[in-house]
């Protein structure tokens, strides 16, 4: 076993889970920063990912957060982004992967440092009996403290360019895209931060699932660091949710923004 | 919205617990896979990507017989369609 991996996926999915952006995208860079080549710390990055979602999943339930026709719908564009960024980074030099990376973690520090609070605004006489997603829509309600938020999905089609570039990233790079697609679906397409948080959380799995199906025929999966790095992703996972509540996620968030530009600038300087 | 669009459904029944298993049953493969050596780790490692890969997939698939079962019929298709884009990926992979 890789120690080093393992303490990476650890520390990175905790980072990752407190700061609401994922570790992907702070281990694939850290990976390749300590000698990982980008082919080989892309599918890592994946298997973090769709360990996370997996580890996040009854939690994300449990508040009656997610959307599941919101997520399965724009999953269309991100699965199929992540197969095609998937099949073109077989293709592409580690030079150019670098580069990519650093474009990512660039822009994952600076639109995870710009995430916004609440939009959505409760709405009078509904109930607990309320929440939920709606049969043959993508509109729900959901639960904010004592209240209760109905909302509706707007500018879809530029929400589903978003979601495939997402996809796109998750392909090329490794990391999951949700710092992408988090904001895509709350401030372009008005759903609610802690829905669409939830939601990306169920719909990083497919994405991930997605690319790594393409990763295992090109033959890029070394199997026992997958392993190392799903056993220490769902450790990280799990003591980030659970320190959460003590931490303050836009500090967090603020750090994580600082640690990616700096990784960012680094991986340029080396590729 | 109309009343039609107004209709709550809620989750498939057991997916929460499910869930959690799932993360149970990872975190367990994965550890078999990285401590252990030999076919038995290899195994294991083979199993926990299997898994995770799946799990997801697994997931949509029930959503839409899900989605089916309560009259849904528009993102039955469209889960259907998501699996069918996996599907076509895989084979364009494969080849």
């Amino acid at each position: 076993m890789n120690w080093a991996d393992f303490a990476l996926a650890v520390v990175t999915s905790a980072i990752g889970a407190v700061g609401g952006l994922g570790g992907a995208v702070l281990l694939v860079p850290l990976l390749v920063l300590t000698g990982t080549s980008a082919r080989a710390a892309a599918p890592l990055g994946l298997v973090s990912v769709a360990a996370g979602s997996i580890a996040a999943g009854g939690r994300q339930l449990k508040g009656g957060l997610v959307n599941h026709r919101l997520g399965v719908t724009t999953e269309l564009f991100a699965s199929t982004g992540a197969i095609v960024g998937a099949l073109a980074s077989g293709l592409a030099s580690d030079r150019f992967l670098k580069l990519v990376l650093a474009a990512v973690a660039l822009a994952a520090g600076i639109l995870g440092g710009r995430r916004k609070g609440i939009r959505n605004l409760p709405q009078p006489g509904l109930s607990a009996a309320d929440v939920g997603e709606h049969v043959g829509s993508l509109s729900g309600v959901y639960q904010l403290d004592d209240a209760f938020v109905p909302y509706q999905p707007t500018r879809l089609r530029a929400g589903a360019a978003l979601f495939g570039l997402s996809g796109l990233i998750a392909g090329l790079a490794g990391a999951s895209g949700g710092f992408v697609k988090t904001p895509a679906s709350s401030e372009v397409m008005h759903v609610p931060v802690r829905v669409a948080a939830a939601t990306t959380t169920f719909t990083i799995g497919i994405t991930s699932a997605a690319g790594l199906i393409v990763f295992a025929f090109q033959g890029r999966l070394d199997l026992r660091a997958c392993a190392t790095v799903c056993a220490g992703a769902i450790i990280g996972g799990h003591a980030g949710a659970s320190v959460q509540s003590r931490l303050s996620p836009p500090q967090v968030r603020t750090f994580l923004s600082v640690a990616l530009v700096v990784i960012a600038v680094l991986l340029a300087v080396r590729a | 919205m109309t009343d039609a669009q107004r209709r709550l459904d809620t989750p498939v029944r057991g997916t929460q617990r499910a869930m959690q298993i799932a993360a149970v049953v990872a975190f367990a493969l994965a550890s078999v896979g990285a401590l252990l050596p030999g076919s038995v780790g290899r195994a294991a490692a083979v199993a926990v990507v299997a898994f995770i890969v799946a799990a997801p997939l697994l997931r949509v698939l029930s959503l839409a017989v899900h989605w089916l079962r309560v009259g849904d019929r528009r993102f039955a298709g469209v889960a259907f369609g998501l699996l069918f884009i996996v599907a076509t990926g895989s084979v364009i992979a494969a080849l």
